[in-house]
């Protein structure tokens, strides 16, 4: 993805990557964090997807030959550990046997007792978080907007 | 077996190919598309640990992470498209 010249090839790399990562969430997360980290990243992906039809037509970019191939190197070691830790993960069982059923810590009532309970404070923080981002985007977006008229 | 070696290799690795992205490259989208990986790196380290103890808390973690993220991505991608109708580029220094 780093080595990548224009943006457009680097997002498609980079879509590559979120997608290996989400699978790796599956087999090491819970059922409610992997699938709420795919919503994310497909958001993400998303999200970029448009900016980048939005704003880019061809833009070129300068870095030194070294780097790039130091990058891309590094890019392959992880590339392929990531791949042998994936079907190392598919092929065996994994490192801790998860509980099947019933109140345990990967279970939705687990989560739910926990964030009104526990984490009750930082839930409240993430969500004032939260609408005080979509109101910056708001007038960030209009002040764009009447730049641009 | 996959261990917790395992994982957490992967979260270095990513996060250094993050941290690469951030340093070596100009264009603004893809130093942000680094962040968001080396975002997601840390999150792969909080979750095997948290599935290596047992713990719930590595992640109710993540999840606060994610939503952290997801104000992240939006405000920067406004933030550099004002930057892109201010300064008519997209590349730093230059």
């Amino acid at each position: 993805m780093i080595t990548r010249r224009s943006a457009r090839s680097a997002f498609i790399w980079f879509g590559f990557c979120l997608a290996a990562i989400a699978f790796l969430f599956f087999l090491l997360a819970p059922v409610v964090v992997a699938v709420s980290w795919l919503i994310f990243m497909a958001g993400v992906a998303a999200s970029f997807r448009f900016f980048i039809k939005a704003h880019i037509n061809s833009e070129k970019e300068l870095y030194s030959g070294r780097i790039i191939s130091f990058a891309k190197i590094l890019g392959a070691l992880a590339a392929g550990y990531l791949g042998i830790v994936l079907f190392l993960a598919i092929a065996r069982p994994p490192f801790v046997e998860a509980p099947l059923s019933g109140y345990t810590y990967e279970s939705s009532r687990f989560f739910s007792e926990s964030f009104v309970s526990n984490y009750f404070i930082a839930l409240e923080i993430v969500g004032v978080l939260l609408l005080a981002a979509i109101v910056a985007l708001a007038i960030m977006g209009r002040s764009e907007t009447r730049g641009e008229a | 077996m996959i261990t917790l070696q395992h994982y957490l290799v992967v979260s270095a690795l990513l996060f250094i190919i993050g941290l690469a992205g951030l340093i070596v490259r100009r264009n603004l989208i893809a130093a942000f598309m680094s962040v968001i990986i080396a975002l997601v790196a840390a999150n792969i380290a909080i979750l095997g640990f948290s599935r290596w103890m047992l713990l719930g808390s590595g992640n109710i973690i993540s999840i606060f992470v994610m939503s952290v993220g997801a104000v992240v991505v939006p405000v920067g991608l406004v933030l550099l498209s004002a930057y892109i109708v201010k300064h008519k580029k997209l590349i730093l220094g230059e």
